[in-house]
């Protein structure tokens, strides 16, 4: 039998499904999956030379966020347990709030409305502060609560300290109004469905218990109803108050038992026979009241998690990624204390600045691509285990993509010769892992440079292969699609 | 809280205002305010909802709509004493 080209793809990354002679990837390793390759996961690069909380504290990070100014100016904000702060570019961070009690288990929740900001923890009562004026922040006459969310004119509170099945509003357009029924001010508790986790979405807003899911619709006009309420998922909700994200009208949240969305009404796993089992198996379910969905600008939902109840106390360890376009999943390894959507004032290019790292410019901290001379732009960004505002700009991280396993000549065994991987950041090694019968542990060949031909010369035989191609860190590609491996029908199995 | 009063100078009732309706009162315009009964209490107390507009006059919070500034306090002694009850 002549040497034959057989293309292996990638292909979907399903690890809970058997991939035995399917087109699905047995792994994917910081990339972002896309419709038909996996593309690079940069590294998360400082843009800040500040470290949060400053010195001497060391106390962790356990909320990030980003507002804007009423002149279009993007603030950033952070807590620790104990204080907040906010960061700009000249300052870096100045605290804004101390004396706080964020509890064990327990984030800042935070929101914007109109010129305040206001952060929220089930430990004190909520405070804010002005965006456009600076200022420290202040409590402003509403309860304590979980968390916040502002759902049209008005900032709705969820899991309140008196009885987490419950929410409030503000009065309408006015977040100082906490008088119940006063000018649309007013509460509502969930008959059942567990405690409140959050609220998301906002001309079609979501209630997000435990074990259900409702909507919350304004009606406006109506004095006493206020808003429609009407539960629309009966026995699944987010296992955590920061696991859920909405899109438009669409929520995504992490369940009891995977992932779901929630769709004009509807609920649909996006993450059964995919990825549930294999996240369920591989996260931390000590701390999966944790997890943080962050909606990314690109069409991504990152999902950051501990991967294992010995992942270090302080920060995330890995984020299980999700393309809401395509449903494709992928997942990365990166350490951050608190992931956010944030964006920032830019830097300017001149050298005649007082802005820190910009005096000079040829002696810059700063490469010249670094978010810090990209304001306005709001890019997935997180607070680093070393207290550093950092994004996902720097040299891609080293990615790992593995292939389903293939009978590559069925019924016999097969010699594989040159493995050309189809991705064009040519550098990297490729693995095959084989094994003659199902029954077998796979064994792994040592790692076989991609040599000046693209190809890598494996010459392995057996009659089941898998491949592995790892794309060093710092290496620049843009899609992966998978290998093309020689092989050649080598005889039965003895 | 602050006190409401007539155009003759009798008092009706009070309200808590907010900074923003204060601030709104202060700068010598009129504000709205909205009352229903709370959502949790309409099996006790019904269901009532109206309005009133208040304007500030010297040191005086003035409305031009009394009644419905009573019915009002009405619905806040009645909103208060379903609280007691409950609390007790």
């Amino acid at each position: 039998m002549p040497m034959a080209k057989v293309p292996v793809a990638w292909g979907e990354w399903r690890p809970d499904v058997a991939t035995l002679d399917t087109q699905f990837a047995n792994d994917v390793e910081n990339v972002f999956p896309g419709s038909n390759s996996y593309l690079p996961v940069p590294s998360l690069a400082p843009f800040s030379d500040a470290v949060v909380p400053p010195p001497p504290s060391t106390e962790r990070i356990v909320g990030l966020f980003s507002a804007r100014a009423t002149t279009g100016e993007w603030k950033i904000y952070a807590g620790t347990p104990t204080k907040l702060f906010t960061w700009t570019m000249l300052a870096g961070w100045s605290e804004l709030g101390t004396g706080y009690h964020v509890p064990e288990g327990e984030l800042w929740s935070f929101a914007q409305f109109g010129k305040w900001v206001v952060a929220v923890q089930i430990g004190d009562l909520p405070v804010r502060a002005d965006v456009d004026g600076g200022g420290t922040f202040a409590t402003f006459g509403a309860p304590i609560a979980h968390n916040v969310r502002t759902i049209g004119d008005f900032l709705i509170l969820g899991g309140l300290a008196s009885n987490r099945r419950k929410i409030m509003w503000s009065a309408i357009n006015d977040i100082t109004g906490w008088t119940i029924g006063l000018n649309l001010c007013d509460e509502q508790e969930m008959p059942d469905g567990g405690p409140v986790m959050g609220l998301a979405g906002d001309k079609v807003g979501f209630i997000v218990q435990d074990r259900a899911v409702s909507l919350l619709q304004f009606l406006p006009g109506d004095i006493t109803f206020i808003f429609s309420i009407s539960k629309i998922v009966y026995d699944r909700g987010s296992v955590s108050e920061y696991g859920f994200t909405s899109i438009g009208d669409n929520l995504y949240l992490l369940c009891e038992d995977g992932f779901y969305a929630v769709s004009q009404g509807n609920l649909t796993p996006i993450g059964h026979e995919k990825v549930n089992d294999w996240f369920l198996a591989n996260s931390d379910p000590g701390r999966r009241n944790v997890i943080q969905a962050i909606t990314a600008v690109k069409p991504y939902i990152f999902w950051a998690y501990h991967s294992s109840p010995g992942t270090p106390v302080g920060y995330y360890d890995s984020v299980i990624l999700f393309n809401w376009t395509n449903g494709r999943w992928a997942r990365m390894k990166v350490n951050a204390q608190m992931w956010a959507t944030v964006a920032t004032v830019n830097l300017d290019l001149d050298t005649t600045g007082s802005e820190p790292g910009d005096a000079l410019l040829d002696s810059t901290a700063r490469s010249l691509d670094s978010f810090a001379y990209m304001g306005g732009r709001p890019r997935v960004a997180a607070v680093d285990p070393a207290g550093y505002l950092v994004d996902l700009t720097g040299p891609n991280l080293q990615a790992t993509l593995e292939s389903g396993e293939a009978h590559l000549s069925p019924g016999t065994r097969a010699m594989v010769g040159d493995v050309y991987p189809l991705a064009d950041g040519v550098d990297g090694v490729i693995y095959d892992g084989f094994r003659e019968r199902l029954q077998d542990d796979v064994q792994w060949t040592q790692a076989f440079p991609i040599e000046i031909t693209g190809s890598a010369a494996v010459y392995n035989s057996a009659r089941l292969h898998r491949f592995r191609h790892i794309i060093p860190r710092d290496t620049k590609w843009t899609h992966a699609q998978g290998v093309v491996v020689d092989a050649q029908q080598d005889g039965t199995v003895a | 809280m602050t006190v409401i009063h007539d155009a003759d100078g009798n008092e009706l009732g009070s309200v808590p205002l907010t900074e923003k309706q204060q601030a709104v009162l202060d700068a010598g315009g009129s504000i709205d305010v909205l009352y229903h009964t709370p959502q949790l209490m309409r099996a006790a107390l019904g269901t009532r909802s109206g309005s009133f507009s208040l304007q500030q006059d010297g040191d005086r919070l003035l409305t031009s709509t009394p009644a419905a500034v009573k019915d009002y306090t009405q619905l806040r002694a009645a909103v208060a004493a379903v609280k007691a009850r409950e609390a007790s």
